[in-house]
């Protein structure tokens, strides 16, 4: 049971890390949240979906939702935010908040509202060893959250045009004045957070189904594991991911299911009380 | 004749309404080291930044060798072998020594093994900077970072290195340190255009200066003229003599 709890816990967990790093990315591009993310995440799930419907492979679907997001995430900075970003920072929040309603509304009227099945890209057969039973599901869904996001930290750390997306960031004039293309950088930067919420919302729709309101919830947890984690962090999404993921699944399994999404904000209040910076942060940036 | 490296024609620059260059000729030599002097807010920041396409440009034009600057963006600028250490501390605080001067490195084509020549000669002139290799830039000390920016800008190779005020906030033992490694960076045959409130150290390398006033220039020479005339002190250091 605990065991069985702590695996749910972790294959959630892994996907709202999944969700977690791509805000966390934006958060240093922009300075901001991008209220936007869950419905970047939704609208990548529904073309998946539009095009399974349509008699597409599952795959061929998949690879046009993430483009699909990617592509929104390019023109989200392009043709909102880069234009907010010199105003203010009031302006850049209603300006994420209003993409994100826009996008809702018309996910509504295209797609409507009614939850629909989505075909999962693993096996549904159960594996059980003795009393455990575990879903290839969940194992991919974990193995797949923790390759990508392993696979960012090699990008950032070790790959040119990944290092210059981590200058052009933090320090986009002195990234500047060495030639870096700050413009370009911030395009990918926003291009490759959408396209990771379009992953993640394609693993987590065959276990919730697909629903246009499904980017609210998730949306809101993925800034709780950010922040949760220190944001910024690519670490620290993925830390506050699976301990959100973990701590809801045992709080409603040992506690009470009808407070499952509060729990995630419980924990939060409590490490941003002790630790003002989140987990793996050090200093507090000046930055909201 | 020398060869002309860099030549500004009738440059304004601006920051929104405020015109902060009003019409700047300059040239500069392959080969030489040229100061800009000037008293705070005279325009030699926004010259350099004008010139690695940092500032908005409203008329004007900036010659390198044979090409166009004016419209460029500094990364198609930087690559042409044009670097900047900018005024203040503009080290990238949240990687490596190492990884600091790697950047450097990172807009310029050229052999691996010139990388090595220039990173052993970096870590030569500051042997300060080898000791510390492996600590986050914003972990060393003022001067530090400073030397690191220096240490930087000459990973990048550059054909024309621009320097704004490289000895600010360094122990007078080091900013003599700071100029020898102007001297033979420009021995290495790399053009410098130099920024410096120490006006008289500063012209003792240079072979020419020019002084600038409120987004113009005043007055050229030779680094001698300038050392021997009192324009210096009457225009620019305004009491400040030494
Ligand atoms: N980002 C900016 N926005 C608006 N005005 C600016 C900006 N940067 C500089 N200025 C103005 O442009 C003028 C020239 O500034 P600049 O920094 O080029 O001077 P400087 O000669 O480098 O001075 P200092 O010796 O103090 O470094 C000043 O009047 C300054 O107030
Ligand atoms: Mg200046």
């Amino acid at each position: 049971m605990l065991f069985q709890q702590i695996l749910n816990g972790l294959t959630n967990g892994s996907l709202y890390a999944l969700m977690a790093v791509g805000v966390t990315m934006v958060y240093k591009s922009l300075g901001m949240l991008n209220f936007a993310h869950g419905d970047i995440m939704m609208v990548g799930t529904f073309i998946t979906l539009t095009f399974v419907l349509m008699g597409y492979p599952l795959y061929v679907g998949i690879a046009l939702g993430v483009i699909s997001a990617a592509i929104l995430g390019f023109l989200l900075e392009r043709a909102i935010l880069r234009k907010v970003k010199f105003t203010s920072f009031v302006n850049l929040l209603i300006a994420t908040v209003g993409v994100s309603y826009v996008l809702r509304n018309a996910a509504m009227v295209i797609w409507g509202t009614s939850p629909q099945l989505f075909p999962s890209m693993f096996p549904e057969t159960l594996i059980e060893i003795g009393n455990f039973r575990i879903t290839p599901q969940s194992i991919g869904v974990i193995l797949i959250s923790l390759v990508i996001i392993t696979g960012l930290h090699f990008f950032f750390t070790k790959v040119k045009i990944g290092k210059c997306m981590q200058l052009a960031n933090s320090d986009p004039e002195g990234a500047a004045m060495m030639g870096v293309n700050v413009t370009h950088m911030r395009f990918l930067t926003f291009g490759i957070s959408a396209a990771l919420a379009a992953i993640a919302g394609i693993m987590i729709a065959p276990m919730t189904y697909a629903r246009v309101d499904m980017s609210a919830t998730i949306g809101m947890k993925a800034f709780a594991a950010a922040i949760l984690g220190g944001i910024g962090n690519l670490w620290g999404a993925l830390l506050g991911g699976i301990i959100l993921g973990i701590v809801e699944a045992l709080g409603s399994a040992y506690i009470s299911t009808a407070y499952r999404d509060a729990f995630s904000f419980i924990i939060l209040f409590i490490v941003l009380f002790v630790k003002p910076t989140g987990l793996l942060n050090k200093k507090i940036e000046n930055k909201l | 004749m020398a060869e002309t490296m860099l030549k500004i024609t009738d440059l304004v620059s601006s920051y929104g309404n405020i015109k902060a260059l009003k019409g700047i000729s300059l040239e500069i030599n392959k080969g030489e080291i040229v100061s800009l002097l000037g008293a705070n807010g005279a325009g030699k920041s926004t010259l350099m930044k004008s010139i690695l396409g940092m500032v908005k440009i409203e008329s004007g034009s900036i010659k390198f060798k044979d090409t166009e600057l004016v419209g460029k963006k500094s990364h198609e600028i930087v690559p042409m072998g044009i670097s900047l250490v900018p005024e203040g501390r503009k080290i990238f605080i949240d990687v490596s020594v190492e990884e600091n001067l790697n950047i450097g490195t990172f807009f310029r084509k050229r052999p691996a093994a010139r990388d090595k020549e220039l990173r052993d000669m970096v870590y030569e002139v500051f042997p300060r900077l080898y000791e510390r290799r492996t600590q986050l830039g914003g972990t060393l000390s003022g001067g530090e970072q400073q030397m690191l920016a220096v240490g930087r800008a000459i990973m990048s190779d550059p054909q024309l290195l621009m320097l704004d005020e490289p000895s600010m906030g360094l122990a007078p033992l080091v900013i003599a340190e700071v100029f020898n490694v102007i001297k033979k960076i420009n021995e290495m045959g790399i053009t410098v255009l130099l920024v410096e409130q120490n006006a008289k150290m500063a012209l003792k390398i240079s072979n020419r200066a020019y002084l600038m006033n409120t987004g113009q220039i005043v007055v050229s020479g030779t680094g001698e003229d300038f050392l021997q005339s009192d324009v210096l002190t009457s225009v620019y250091l305004g009491g400040k003599k030494e």
